[in-house]
């Protein structure tokens, strides 16, 4: 049986798994332990990081030590090189050690969880990107180099008084526009990606928003009035929308720039 | 009122984050059906939009020595009760612990013989085979919980300590036998049989 989240809506709803991850574990429960195992470590079909987070926090599903220490490996190896491979190079110089720091972090957690059998890390099976990347981010606020030295932290806007008023020049709006929308092949190199996400968090929080609606696909403005638009969904006008992205092009190509990306 | 409106907000962001295609289209329709907690909708969606995506990230690599380093770390910090743990490996068998009268005591208060209880003591037999009340009976005994006295006696066949052998060969433990051939192989009387196989589900 699979065990459920025991985290509920005020309601009294319990929480659900990705409708994916319920049938990825469902069809796992079938199996006799060693199967599972064969199944949870096989390296050419690798399984969500959800599944195996289940595997690894609920001791009630009686793993010994002989069916958890493959089921860990697995999982330390998959996490340990993609910490490696997501931390951006503002980093390098101390990836090993803020590895290492996420890494214990994260197992004494989940001993924790064995142990008490709570479920304080249920959203893991939920969205294991995006718990992993908020409880990454919340390591590095701690031991990570000083924020200080980012180019972006001290950044004011110029023109934040007057940015409902202020007209720029139609070519500048239009290479933002390019900017945010890019050769798909250039999004689909991980690397690229990383970089770009890495630096739209450092964004001032205005221009992140613009960016992030506009990166989703949302529309700028539309004469459809039942149409959501960036401009309606952050309530403020589209030329002000427009700004705030033509000042986010600005400081991505700068930042992605002095990380190589000199075509941008 | 202020505090179930935040409840709710919970529960709405916990839907969208497991969405499984959050596209422009699934972002509209939460912020149109959720217009109160629209900032925060859209900086969660901003959110789940920048995290790496780690599955495709994750490689397998060969740093064996640095992951077993890791798993014997990881299991020195669980509870000596999970099954994992490196304590449950240690559990001491009580029942090799006892004395000689207690041994044969506990024999008397089971109504077995002393053979029969000692080629269980020395994990002999297949716990699968063992009749579930009898192992309910014994952990009773013995103050343990069931399921810490079944992975006792799951561990290896044990040659006891003390146990002399006249053989040429050097001593080794033999195949676990079945619970039916152990009541054949005890010196059991024929009562004592009968009460036990009773036992059997």
């Amino acid at each position: 049986m699979i065990i459920p989240l025991k985290k509920c809506t005020k309601k009294g709803d319990p929480y659900q798994r990705r409708t994916e991850i319920e049938d990825i574990l469902s069809e796992l429960d079938t199996l006799a332990y060693d199967q599972l195992v064969a199944r949870l470590t096989c390296p050419n079909t690798p399984v969500p990081f959800e599944i195996l987070i289940y595997y690894l926090r609920h001791s009630e599903i009686r793993f010994s030590q002989q069916h958890l220490q493959p089921v860990f490996t697995t999982f330390y190896n998959r996490v340990e090189s993609a910490l490696y491979r997501a931390l951006a190079p503002a980093h390098f110089a101390h990836t090993a050690s803020i590895c290492d720091e996420i890494m214990d972090k994260l197992f004494e957690m989940i001993a924790h969880e064995r142990n008490s059998q709570s479920d304080n890390m249920y959203y893991w099976e939920v969205n294991f990107n995006h718990a992993l990347s908020n409880f990454r981010t919340d390591v590095l606020k701690i031991i990570g180099p000083a924020r200080k030295t980012d180019p972006l932290i001290n950044y004011h806007p110029l023109m934040r008084e007057d940015e409902e008023g202020t007209v720029l020049h139609p070519e500048v709006e239009a290479a933002a526009e390019r900017f945010f929308n890019p050769n798909p092949s250039l999004l689909d190199d991980e690397s690229f990606r990383l970089c770009l996400m890495e630096a739209i968090n450092t964004l001032p929080e205005d221009e992140k928003r613009v960016v992030g609606l506009f990166l989703q696909g949302m529309q700028i403005e539309s004469l459809n009035p039942e149409v959501m638009t960036i401009a309606k969904a952050l309530a403020c006008t589209d030329r002000t929308v427009r700004n705030r992205l033509s000042r986010a092009h600005e400081l991505l190509r700068t930042q992605l720039q002095k990380e190589g990306y000199d075509e941008i | 009122m202020k505090f179930k409106s935040e409840a709710s907000k919970e529960a709405v962001l916990h839907a969208f984050s497991k969405e499984n295609n959050r596209n422009a289209e699934t972002l509209a329709s939460y912020l149109k059906r959720y217009p109160e907690y629209n900032e925060s909708i859209i900086d969660l969606s901003i959110e789940l939009l920048t995290a790496p995506s780690f599955d495709k990230l994750s490689t397998e690599s060969q740093s064996d020595e640095k992951s077993k380093k890791a798993w014997l770390t990881f299991q020195s910090m669980l509870s000596p009760d999970d099954p994992a743990s490196a304590m449950s490996q240690n559990i001491a068998n009580p029942l090799s612990e006892m004395n000689t009268l207690q041994f044969k005591e506990l024999a008397n208060d089971l109504n077995v013989t002393r053979l029969f209880l000692s080629r269980i003591r020395d994990n002999a037999v297949q716990v699968s085979t063992i009749p579930a009340q009898f192992i309910k009976l014994l952990a009773q005994h013995l103050k343990l919980p069931i399921e810490t006295l079944q992975e006792i006696l799951t561990a290896p066949p044990e040659i006891a300590a003390g146990q002399r052998f006249k053989a040429s060969g050097k001593p080794s433990a033999g195949q676990k036998v079945t619970f039916d051939e152990l009541l054949a192989t005890s010196g059991l009387s024929e009562s004592q049989q009968v009460m036990l196989k009773a036992m059997k589900d």
